[in-house]
């Protein structure tokens, strides 16, 4: 849990380990997938990014990597180009499984003008 | 119903924005749906942009905004009565009325509120600018005219007939505007309303906790390092959290540009 400080016209890059109920973390396995969405609850969102599957500005989350259990979000400045405000973020997770998004974690997400 | 405050804009004013717990967020979010019905209950409208569609009048009225003056000739004094049919008023219920999209206006006499099988047909819609205006009063950002008092003008009297009158329309404040981004229209005061209430209703929600009080330690009386210990002040804490009172008055105070005194008057 933590404030995610973001700032226009600069990338962003985070690491989300995702962990169950006993603490213990979960390591995604190849069907399973990592969403983040930034936004206004009940609002249209301004970013909704999966893992698998880069931005058109090349935002990406990364599974697995630096290291097994540890997710890359590298956010780039074109998709943090919204209005300066506080956002919640929105952190789910595919569960292949049982074929159903979880809800990983809500994250308070502050972007500046740089 | 879209909300006026994030819950993160809330997290991030209570100093949780690190360390939430789930239950604490869940206060939060109740909190804030507690904190937003208060304050639509108390402007009396919602104050977020919407597409509306109503009926007017709500009620029968006279014709009581007739005008009179007096004059005299050269025995008599008497009164003349200046028609106010030129001018006549409806008070629509949200405000502010945005021309971004164009509201339109239909009459039907015997309409019944749009309850009526063919009530409200096309050929009963009037057209803006001719058979009546709304008073824009300024632009936002956009260029787009703003009728801040939501007030509808007709050339003609307006029908008295309750339900006779059907207006679609936009009205309310976007999301720039509340948070004060707007440079023409700043709804800022309703957003800080509903920061504050909502604040003070989750120091509250811990404040009736027997364990604690709560995440927020509220004023200190004493503090003491060796075999650390301090005391909170209880007093001070009721201040924050401000008893029963439905909205405080300050928040109050801060809202009080933005009711829609027409609509009360009108309605």
């Amino acid at each position: 849990m933590a404030l995610i400080k973001a700032y226009q016209s600069r990338n962003l890059t985070k690491d989300i380990t995702v962990q169950d109920g006993s603490s213990s973390t979960i390591t995604l396995g190849d069907d399973d997938k990592l969403r983040i969405i930034i936004g206004v609850i009940g609002q249209t969102a301004k970013l909704t990014l999966v893992s698998g599957t880069a931005s058109a500005a090349g935002s990406t989350i990364t599974k697995n990597s630096p290291s097994s259990g540890v997710n890359r979000l590298n956010l780039k400045p074109e998709d943090l180009a919204f209005d300066p405000g506080t956002y919640t973020m929105l952190v789910d997770m595919f569960d292949n499984a049982d074929s159903e998004w979880k809800t990983v974690d809500r994250q308070v997400f502050h972007l500046s003008e740089t | 119903m879209v909300r006026i405050a994030d819950p993160s804009e809330i997290i991030l004013e209570i100093g949780l924005s690190s360390a939430i717990t789930e239950e604490q967020r869940a206060v939060v979010e109740t909190s804030l749906t507690k904190a937003e019905g208060a304050i639509r209950r108390h402007l009396g409208y919602d104050p977020v942009q919407a597409a509306r569609t109503e009926y007017y009048p709500n009620m029968d009225v006279d014709a009581a905004n007739q005008a009179f003056q007096w004059d005299a000739n050269d025995s008599t004094a008497f009164q003349a009565r200046i028609s106010s049919a030129i001018f006549d008023e409806l008070q629509l219920r949200h405000i502010p009325l945005r021309a971004s999209t164009a509201p339109r206006v239909f009459i039907d006499t015997d309409g019944r509120f749009g309850s009526k099988s063919g009530a409200f047909a096309a050929g009963t819609e009037r057209t803006i600018g001719d058979d009546w205006w709304p008073q824009y009063d300024g632009n936002d950002d956009a260029s787009s005219a703003i009728c801040r008092d939501g007030i509808l003008r007709s050339h003609g009297l307006w029908p008295t007939t309750p339900g006779s009158v059907k207006v679609i329309y936009t009205a309310g404040y976007t999301s720039d505007e509340l948070h004060g981004k707007d440079a023409l229209v700043d709804a800022s005061p309703i957003f800080d309303a509903v920061v504050d209430e909502t604040v003070r209703r989750v120091i509250k929600a811990f404040n009736r906790r027997k364990s604690s009080a709560g995440f927020m330690a509220g004023p200190l009386t004493s503090e003491k390092l060796g075999d650390y210990s301090y005391t909170l002040s209880g007093a001070g804490t009721a201040i924050l959290s401000g008893g029963e009172y439905d909205l405080m008055p300050e928040t109050q105070e801060k809202l009080a540009a933005f009711i829609n005194m027409g609509w009360m008057i009108a309605s």
